[in-house]
C-alpha cells in the first residue's frame, strides 16, 4: 500500500499552472475548429485563461506550501513571480493578433506555444527540486524553440531556432550534469533535503560544487548572462520581434526566480564558495553587454546587449547570499519587465509596418512621425539607463545599496561604471529620434488600440513603479521563503 | 561516498577496454584481404543499392513523432499498472488525465491530417 499522504498532494499550489495548461489543451482544440479569420478569439482565449491563473496566484501570497513531496512550493516568491510571468503574458497576447496579422504569422500554434512557454515559466518558479526545476526549463525552452524559428519562410528565423536549439542543448546538458553530481552530492534532489544536507555537514564538497558550478552554467544560458551569452544577439535579432518582447522578459525572469530559489534559499551558507564564480558572471555581463551594445546599428541587437548588461545588474542582488540583496534583484526583475517588455513592444509595433523596422536608421525622426511611440520609447531609454525618477534607477540603487550593506565594493564599482556607459547608447536612441528627417514626411499611421494601451501601460509602470514604495515592500515580502 | 561509485568505474574501464581490444586486436590477428566487396558498407549483409544522404518523406518524420507520443504513454503506463491496486480510484483518474492530454495530441494532428499519406 502506498501511503499517498505522505507525498502531499495538493492542488491549490500548482492551481495557477493547471489553469494555464488547460488554457493549452482549449486553445489548441479550438484552433481546429475557429474558422482562419476569427483567430482573434483564440487570443481573447489565451487572455481569460491567464486572467483567472493570475487570480489563482493571489491567494498564494503569503503562504508557506510545500506540496507533492517538496518538489513545489506554493509561497510568496511564487505569487510573485506568477502574477509577474502572467502579467508579461497577457500583454504579449493582447498585442499578438494585429503583430501576427500584419507579418502573416496568424496561426493557432502561437497562443498554444506562448501559453506553454508561460506555464513552463510558472513551474520553474515554484519549483523546489531539481527535476521540477529541469522539467520547467525544458517546457519554456522547447516552445520558445519553436517560437524563435516560428516565421517559417524566413531564414533568419530558422537561423534564431536553430541556434537558440542547439545552444540551449549544450546548456541543458551542463544543466543535467550539475543536477546529477548535485544528488550524487547530497543524496537528494529536493531543495529542502540539499540545505538539510549542506548545513549539516560543513566542509568543502568538491562534487557538490562541481555539480552547482555546472548548474549556474545551464541557468546563466537562459538568463542571457556572459559568458554564455553568444547566442542572445543572434536570436533575439532573427526570431519574429513580439516573440523577442515575450522571450527577453519572462525568460530572465523565470531564470532568476530558480537562481534565487538555488543560491539565496538553499545555498546561502556556501556563498564563501559560490561567491567568486556569480560575481565573475555579474562583471562580465555588465561589461560585455554594456559596451558591446555601443556598436549596434540594429535595435534588437542593441536591446539584446543590453539584456546582457541587465542580467549582469540582476546578479548583483544574489551576490550578498541574503534575502534582502534578493529582494533587491526580484525589484530589478519587475522593473525590467516594465521597461524592457515596453521597449520591445514600441519595436513590435514598428516592425508590423515597415520593413527594416528595427535599424536604428529607420527611427530617424520617429518624434515627427509617431509621437505616442517615439515619448514612451523615450521613457523606457531613460529607464533602462538608470535616469531618476523611473524605475530604472530605482532598481539600480536597490541593488547597489544591498551591495554597499554587505561591503562587496569590486562589482559595485564596475556596476557604476558600466552604467555611466551604457548611457551612451540609450541616449543615442533617444537622438536618433528626434533628428530631422532628410525627405518628404511619412503619414502618420496608427499601431491599433490594444498595442496603444499596452505600451501605455508599461511606459506608466515604468514611471510609477519606483515611486510607490510598496513594489520594493512586495518584493522584501516575496523573499521571505 | 565516492566509494559508491567504484562499480562505475569498472563499468567505464570494461567499455573503453572491450571497445580498444574490439578494435586493435582484429588488427594484428585477423587476415587482410581488401576487394571491393570489403569497402561496401555493411547493411545486415544486404548489398547496398544508393546512397543514405537521400530525402525522406515528412510523413516518415510525422510517424516517428507519433510513434514517440504513444511510446511515452506506455512508458508512464507500466510503473503505473504495476502499482494501480495501491492507488485505487485516485490513479486511475490521474493517469485519466494524462491519457486525455495526450488524447489531445492525437486529435490535434489526425485534424491537421498528419495521417494523410496524401498520394
Amino acid at each position: 500500500m502506498i501511503d499517498l499522504s505522505a507525498v502531499h498532494i495538493d492542488y491549490q499550489t500548482v492551481l495557477p499552472e493547471l489553469v494555464v495548461t488547460g488554457t493549452i489543451v482549449v486553445v489548441l482544440l479550438l484552433d481546429l475548429v475557429v474558422p482562419p479569420d476569427r483567430r482573434r478569439w483564440l487570443a481573447v482565449v489565451s487572455v481569460v485563461g491567464l486572467a483567472i491563473a493570475l487570480i489563482a496566484s493571489i491567494p498564494l501570497w503569503g503562504q508557506h506550501r510545500s506540496a507533492f513531496a517538496d518538489t513545489m512550493a506554493g509561497d510568496s516568491f511564487a505569487a510573485f513571480f506568477n502574477v509577474l510571468l502572467l502579467a508579461v503574458t497577457i500583454l504579449t497576447v493582447l498585442i499578438s493578433p494585429r503583430y501576427l496579422r500584419c507579418v502573416h504569422l496568424d496561426f493557432g500554434e502561437y497562443y498554444a506555444l506562448v501559453l506553454s512557454a508561460a506555464a513552463g515559466m510558472m513551474l520553474l518558479a515554484a519549483a523546489t527540486s531539481l527535476m521540477t526545476i529541469f522539467l520547467g526549463i525544458e517546457l519554456l525552452s522547447l516552445a520558445l524553440y519553436v517560437l524563435c524559428s516560428f516565421s517559417r519562410l524566413q531564414e533568419h528565423s530558422q537561423e534564431s531556432g536553430l541556434k537558440y536549439l542547439l545552444l540551449g542543448g549544450f546548456a541543458t546538458g551542463f544543466l543535467l550534469y550539475g543536477m546529477a553530481l548535485i544528488y550524487g552530492a547530497t543524496g537528494s534532489t529536493t531543495l529542502l533535503g540539499i540545505r538539510a544536507f549542506v548545513t549539516s555537514s560543513p566542509g568543502t564538497n568538491v562534487l557538490l560544487l562541481l555539480g552547482i558550478g555546472f548548474l549556474s552554467v545551464g541557468l546563466a544560458f537562459k538568463a542571457s548572462a556572459a559568458p554564455f551569452h553568444m547566442w542572445t544577439p543572434d536570436v533575439y535579432e532573427g526570431a519574429p520581434t513580439i516573440v523577442t518582447t515575450f522571450m527577453s522578459v519572462a525568460t530572465k525572469a523565470a531564470a532568476f526566480a530558480a537562481v534565487g530559489r538555488i543560491f539565496v534559499a538553499t545555498l546561502p551558507s556556501l556563498e564563501a564558495q559560490w561567491y567568486v564564480p556569480l560575481a565573475l558572471i555579474a562583471v562580465l555581463s555588465m561589461s560585455i553587454g554594456n559596451v558591446v551594445a555601443i556598436t549596434q546599428s540594429n535595435l534588437k541587437r542593441l536591446l539584446a546587449y543590453s539584456g546582457i548588461a541587465h542580467a549582469g545588474f540582476i546578479f548583483l542582488g544574489i551576490l550578498p547570499g541574503t534575502t534582502d540583496g534578493l529582494a533587491a534583484s526580484l525589484f530589478y526583475i519587475a522593473a525590467y519587465a516594465a521597461m524592457n517588455f515596453g521597449a520591445f513592444a514600441v519595436v513590435t509595433a514598428l516592425d508590423a509596418k515597415g520593413e527594416h523596422a528595427d535599424e536604428l536608421t529607420y527611427w530617424t525622426g520617429l518624434f515627427y512621425r509617431r509621437p505616442f511611440l517615439a515619448t514612451t520609447m523615450t521613457i523606457f531609454m531613460l529607464s533602462l539607463a538608470g535616469i531618476p525618477p523611473t524605475v530604472g534607477f530605482f532598481a539600480k540603487l536597490f541593488v547597489f545599496q544591498a551591495l554597499v550593506t554587505a561591503h562587496l565594493w569590486i562589482p559595485l564599482i564596475v556596476g557604476i561604471l558600466t552604467t555611466v556607459i551604457s548611457l551612451y547608447y540609450y541616449l543615442r536612441v533617444i537622438v536618433v529620434m528626434v533628428t530631422v528627417p532628410e525627405g518628404a514626411p511619412v503619414e502618420r499611421e496608427g499601431v491599433g488600440l490594444p498595442m496603444t494601451v499596452v505600451v501605455g501601460l508599461s511606459a506608466l509602470g515604468t514611471t510609477v513603479m519606483g515611486l510607490v514604495p510598496q513594489v520594493f515592500g512586495w518584493a522584501l515580502q516575496a523573499t521571505r521563503f | 561516498m565516492l566509494s559508491d561509485y567504484f562499480p562505475l568505474l569498472i563499468f567505464v574501464v570494461v567499455i573503453v577496454g572491450f571497445g580498444v581490444v574490439a578494435i586493435v586486436v582484429p588488427g594484428f590477428i585477423g587476415g587482410h584481404r581488401p576487394n571491393a566487396a570489403a569497402d561496401l558498407a555493411y547493411e545486415s549483409g544486404i548489398v547496398p543499392r544508393e546512397g543514405a544522404r537521400r530525402r525522406f518523406s515528412v510523413s516518415f518524420y510525422l510517424t516517428a513523432m507519433l510513434f514517440i507520443i504513444f511510446d511515452v504513454e506506455a512508458i508512464f503506463i507500466y510503473p503505473w499498472a504495476v502499482i494501480l491496486k495501491s492507488l485505487r480510484w485516485f490513479g486511475v483518474a490521474e493517469m485519466g488525465v494524462f491519457v486525455a492530454i495526450l488524447l489531445v495530441a492525437l486529435i490535434y494532428i489526425w485534424a491537421k491530417g498528419a495521417l494523410e499519406w496524401g498520394d
